[in-house]
């Protein structure tokens, strides 16, 4: 029996995922690690498993089969590799080798041993990590703004990272994160949804042997640098509030993340060096041959973007599914013709009339 | 620079159309560059489009705040301009009021066509010249708005003041001018500059009143020359124009990171000081990044491999001496006499700093002994050390006895060293530096001349890590911990330090290594981490003090305490921390600043004594030290030094030092000298100089100088041991 973990993504964050399995590999060779590829090759690229630190590879037609295109048409590429990460739990927790599974954000690293972790799943079934762990002080409007407030929108729990056990309450989880993911892993914070993130607030109150995990160095980022100091200490290991780093969540690599980095870590220069370092490791694992921002599901079959609306409106509207049960084909008597002649939804992706609930 | 074209790239891949771009552009397929990349570093500027429905050119024109900032157009239509409902293009079908604009336009252009000197604009205004844009079209368009001048007898500014029915009418003055103003008489050149110290309303007036208080007018005129050559006062000219053109009122304030962090600003018409001093700062807006300067360089930070790939050399080094015209360039006339090769890493006679210095008392010392000092440093330079794969046989530079004499490939080298044997007295290896060498081969070299041991000096901590200062990522002092901590995985250096170890130690084990530190500190440390085996370890400082009682005692010193600052004024040298201190006490006269050295010197309140140190003048900043009556130096190390010169050279100047506890050598000698204070961080500096311990130290210091007067002797490096039986330590 083994430990095992995944990440899930399209081929756009392959660079990113790169740097998580490598940095996973690196402190725990002796896991399994999965890539859940919701995506398809581009055409000058071959994904070949020898040469990277992935174990396995399953791809969202091997979890979803036929109804996949269908599927997934009614989501965008964020709801879309959230939304098959139940299934990927239940499928790998399938496995008779599989002990413990452990899901990471394909931005996140990992520094220092899980060890913890996986001796936690002796003793509980279901490991989160909250976006937060203390509260900010009453004057700092911001931060409980950007922080707390955030949290109450988007949920309170990161779903960047969750471990279970392969007993009966963690598969229990993993089965109920998966029905309600596979209706409704969407993004629409104006009915409490946020993809499969919102949806864990609730495991605490479904499931038994639920551990909140509050130690400072899991999960790192950002919406709780307010809390955190890092600094190494003299043997070189990098610390948090004086805790091993276990693994810090580099979310939005850009000048959003530059920005919310800037407000929360003020002086403490060992983030920004650890973002240097992220940032040079994802350039060294991107290849040319993935165009910038592939995402196979993301157009129809003449090339030409699905726009977000119209997803929304084919996931919302059973006489569409029933009617074109090929959405991305473009041509004669598909959706696409459909739309150019029923709607301006293609004309002018920019519309958005269509909110049904 | 790397950092901010990887924000740029990341903020418009997702709607950069990299097919149109290629399409559009062959030039850029054809030279195998990635689009994005291009447009981002060179593209806008070359106002090249980044998609089909974006005109990087109609931005820029349309929004002179962005053009200006010198920012990416499409990443900040993406990040910003979007959002606040600014345009992609220019509209296909042109309003009444665009039809009537451009029409003006036109013709105000035509108007002063023949007036306005493009040279004089270009010239005067350094952005508009890196703008590419038409001048002509920038005056008419937004430059008179900027208050800049279309030739040298026009002033713009003056103008709008000198006639308020010109202003109130919103239009061009320039224009308004040849129009009518020129025949009506109106004055065009203010006969002093006496009307912009006015201000016209309480409001500006107060604004005014407030960033004055706060600025910094030396600094400005000293990094902006041509307001101090324009002859107009600083604080006016940044509220009237250098905010609009991103400079900075003072050391404490980056105008362009305050507009980028605060985009509600742009474009509002507010100064952004005085919005800091008014209101930012009250509301914990930052005024420069809060990460300080090191990450400011940290940011500007290439990887290690970029780094050499940028100073590789283009041109293949050419005339290459080899066989016997090598050897006998080599021996020259001195049939007979000792060899020393001399490893280091550049031409020591033409860089300055304490290594260079050493290498050429060295060289001094073995001429003057009348035997041949060869240097050899690497043709090309390198951030770490040579790797075999990239080259197997280095060419380095060949300086005899202070004179180039050509350049020879390693091998070469080494079959001329054998070939020498017999016609010459012996052979010594010193290494100083082996960055940009392969160490494989400095080993041949030494088994050549048939020797088995050479010297090493821990100028640094080369031999520990490629980061030679132990500073992490160049920004954060380390402590060389183990190369597979997070601090190495993480680091800049570390995938490079790991090989680097391994070579190192291989070097040591082939070579008696005997290993010269100048001081003990440096010893110590270089024993705890580095895990090399060395044949010996021997302490040998670069210099030697001694005070000794003055025959006539020096009257007493009642001047004001004098805090001086030696060397290069950076900011890993302490300087930043020097500044502050300054800042904080120029105005009281107890307190008197010095900066020696010889670059330009940022700051106001300090004097500046020009201080040049060269094997000819070796005394120069030891003198300069007397001389400027200096009480106190500050030296505020980021890393441990190994022995630091200007710490001995501030003592036998006759001043005092404070250090921090890092500092290696330099917090040693003062702790060992008992004369001086090591203090824990900023604040503490601050509580000791202002307090009665500081008070004391200085009182300490003059009754000393006054009694004592203190010699310096400077040691014979590698001839120190030579000379004499080995007495150093078993490492």
């Amino acid at each position: 029996m083994s430990v095992h973990a995944f990440t899930s993504c399209s081929y756009s964050y392959l660079n990113r995922a790169r740097v998580l399995a490598s940095t996973l590999r690196r402190q725990h060779p002796d896991w399994v690690i999965w890539l859940v590829m919701t995506d398809k090759e581009p055409k000058k690229f071959r994904f070949d498993l020898e040469t990277e630190d992935f174990d396995r590879i399953v791809t969202a037609e091997d979890l979803f089969s036929t109804e996949t295109d269908q599927w997934l048409f009614g989501h965008d590429i964020v709801e879309a590799c959230t939304a098959v990460k139940g299934r990927a739990c239940t499928h790998i927790l399938s496995d008779p080798d599989c002990e413990k599974l452990v899901y990471f954000d394909p931005d996140i690293a990992v520094f220092n041993p899980m060890t913890e972790v996986i001796d936690l799943l002796d003793d509980y079934s279901i490991v989160l990590t909250p976006h937060q762990t203390e509260p900010d002080a009453k004057a700092d409007k911001r931060a409980i703004r950007d922080n707390e407030i955030t949290s109450l929108d988007y949920g309170v729990f990161n779903l960047g990272f969750v471990a279970m056990a392969n007993d009966d309450e963690g598969q229990r989880f993993a089965q109920w994160w998966d029905d309600r993911l596979h209706d409704w892993c969407h993004d629409r914070l104006d009915i409490g949804l946020f993809v499969d993130q919102k949806w864990c607030n609730l495991v605490p109150c479904f499931f038994d042997r639920v551990k909140v995990l509050r130690d400072p160095g899991y999960n790192v980022a950002s919406w709780n640098l307010s809390q955190r100091v890092m600094r190494y200490d003299e043997t070189g290991t990098a610390l948090i509030n004086d805790r091993p780093l276990r693994f810090y969540h580099f979310t939005k690599l850009g000048p959003v993340g530059d920005v919310m980095t800037q407000r929360f870590a003020r002086d403490n220069v060992e983030i920004y060096e650890l973002w240097w370092w992220y940032r040079n490791a994802v350039e060294a694992a991107s290849t040319s041959d993935i165009p910038k921002g592939w995402w196979y599901y993301g157009t129809f079959s003449n090339g030409e973007k699905i726009p977000k609306p119209v997803r929304e409106m084919y996931r919302a509207r059973g006489d569409l599914r029933a009617a074109f049960p090929n959405p991305r084909k473009a041509g004669k008597r598909s959706f696409y013709t459909w739309l150019v002649e029923n709607t301006d939804m293609i004309s002018n992706p920019q519309h958005r009339g269509f909110e049904a609930v | 620079m790397q950092d901010l074209l990887q924000q740029d790239i990341a903020a418009i891949r997702e709607r950069f159309d990299t097919a149109f771009y290629l399409k559009r552009y062959p030039d850029v397929g054809a030279a195998g560059i990635d689009p994005i990349e291009h447009y981002c570093r060179d593209g806008w500027r070359e106002f090249r489009d980044p998609a089909m429905d974006f005109s990087t050119q109609y931005y820029l024109r349309a929004n002179p705040d962005v053009a200006q900032s010198g920012v990416n157009p499409y990443a900040h239509f993406i990040l910003q301009g979007e959002a606040e409902g600014r345009k992609a293009m220019a509209p296909l079908v042109e309003t009444d009021e665009e039809r009537t604009a451009r029409l003006r336009l036109e013709h105000e252009k035509s108007v002063i066509a023949e007036a306005f000197n493009a040279e004089f604009y270009v010239q005067r205004y350094e952005d508009i010249a890196q703008l590419g844009v038409d001048p002509l079209d920038h005056y008419c368009r937004d430059g008179w708005r900027e208050g800049r001048d279309p030739n040298d007898r026009f002033s713009t500014a003056y103008y709008l003041y000198a006639h308020p029915d010109v202003e109130a009418a919103g239009i061009n003055p320039f224009w308004h001018y040849i129009m009518t103003g020129e025949s009506e008489g109106r004055a065009c050149m203010p006969e002093n500059d006496d009307w912009m110290a006015i201000p016209e309303d309480p409001r500006a007036a107060a604004e005014r009143a407030l960033v004055a208080e706060h600025f910094d007018a030396d600094f400005y005129l000293l990094h902006y020359p041509q307001v101090a050559e324009a002859g107009v006062d600083p604080v006016d000219h940044y509220l009237k124009f250098g905010a609009a053109e991103g400079h900075d009122p003072s050391p404490d304030f980056s105008t362009r990171y305050y507009l980028e962090m605060n985009p509600d600003l742009a474009g509002s018409g507010v100064n952004p000081f005085w919005h800091y001093l008014s209101s930012g700062k009250a509301e914990g807006r930052d005024p420069r990044h809060p990460g300080g300067y090191r990450v400011e360089e940290l940011i500007a930070l290439e990887p290690l491999e970029r780094n050499v790939k940028r100073w590789r050399r283009k041109m293949a080094p050419r005339k290459l001496l080899d066989g016997e015209a090598l050897v006998a360039a080599i021996l020259g006339d001195a049939e007979g006499a000792e060899l020393i090769f001399s490893l280091g890493h550049d031409q020591y006679r033409q860089v300055s700093g304490g290594v260079q210095l050493c290498i050429q008392r060295e060289e001094t010392l073995a001429v003057e002994a009348g035997g041949i000092y060869l240097n050899l440093h690497p043709w090309q330079p390198l951030p770490r050390l040579a790797h075999a794969e990239e080259d197997p046989d280095p060419v380095m530079v060949l300086v005899r006895n202070g004179t180039e004499i050509g350049k020879a490939r390693m091998s070469d080298l080494i079959a001329a060293t054998g070939a020498l044997r017999t016609r010459i007295a012996g052979t010594k290896v010193v290494v100083h530096h082996l960055l940009g060498h392969l160490p494989e081969q400095v080993a041949e070299l030494i088994a050549a001349a048939g020797e088995r041991a050479c010297w090493l000096w821990l100028h640094d901590f080369f031999s520990i890590c490629p980061s030679y200062t132990l500073q992490r990522n160049t920004v954060s002092y380390c402590g060389a911990p183990d190369v597979s901590s997070n601090a190495c995985t993480l680091c800049r250096f570390g995938v490079e330090r790991a090989a680097h170890l391994a070579r190192m130690k291989r070097f040591f084990d082939a070579v008696q290594v005997h290993v010269l530190s100048p001081s003990e500190v440096t010893a110590e440390l270089w024993q705890a981490r580095s895990g090399l085996r060395a044949a010996s370890l021997e302490v040998v400082p670069h210099m030697a003090l001694r005070w000794s009682k003055r025959a006539e005692p020096l009257p007493e010193d009642k001047t004001p305490i004098t805090i001086g600052f030696l060397g290069t004024p950076a900011p890993h040298k302490g300087w930043n921390v020097f500044a502050r201190l300054v800042r904080s006490l120029a105005a009281s006269p107890t307190y008197r600043f010095v900066y020696l050295g010889q670059r330009e010197m940022p700051i106001s309140g300090v004097e500046h004594v020009d201080v040049h140190v060269t094997a000819d003048t070796p005394d120069a900043m030891i003198d300069a030290v007397r001389q400027a009556g200096v009480d106190l130096v500050l030296h505020w190390a980021s890393w441990p030094e190994t022995f630091s010169l200007s710490t001995y050279e501030a003592f036998a100047g006759g001043a005092y030092v404070l250090t921090n506890p890092i500092s290696g050598n330099v917090a040693a000698t003062v702790a060992r000298l008992k004369r001086g204070a090591i203090l824990e961080d900023e604040a503490a500096l601050h509580d000791f100089v202002t307090g009665a311990k500081g008070a004391k130290l200085v009182e300490k210091l003059r009754r000393e100088r006054a009694e004592k007067a203190v010699k310096h002797t400077l040691s014979g490096m590698g001839f120190e041991v030579w000379g004499r039986k080995k007495k150093g330590r078993k490492a």
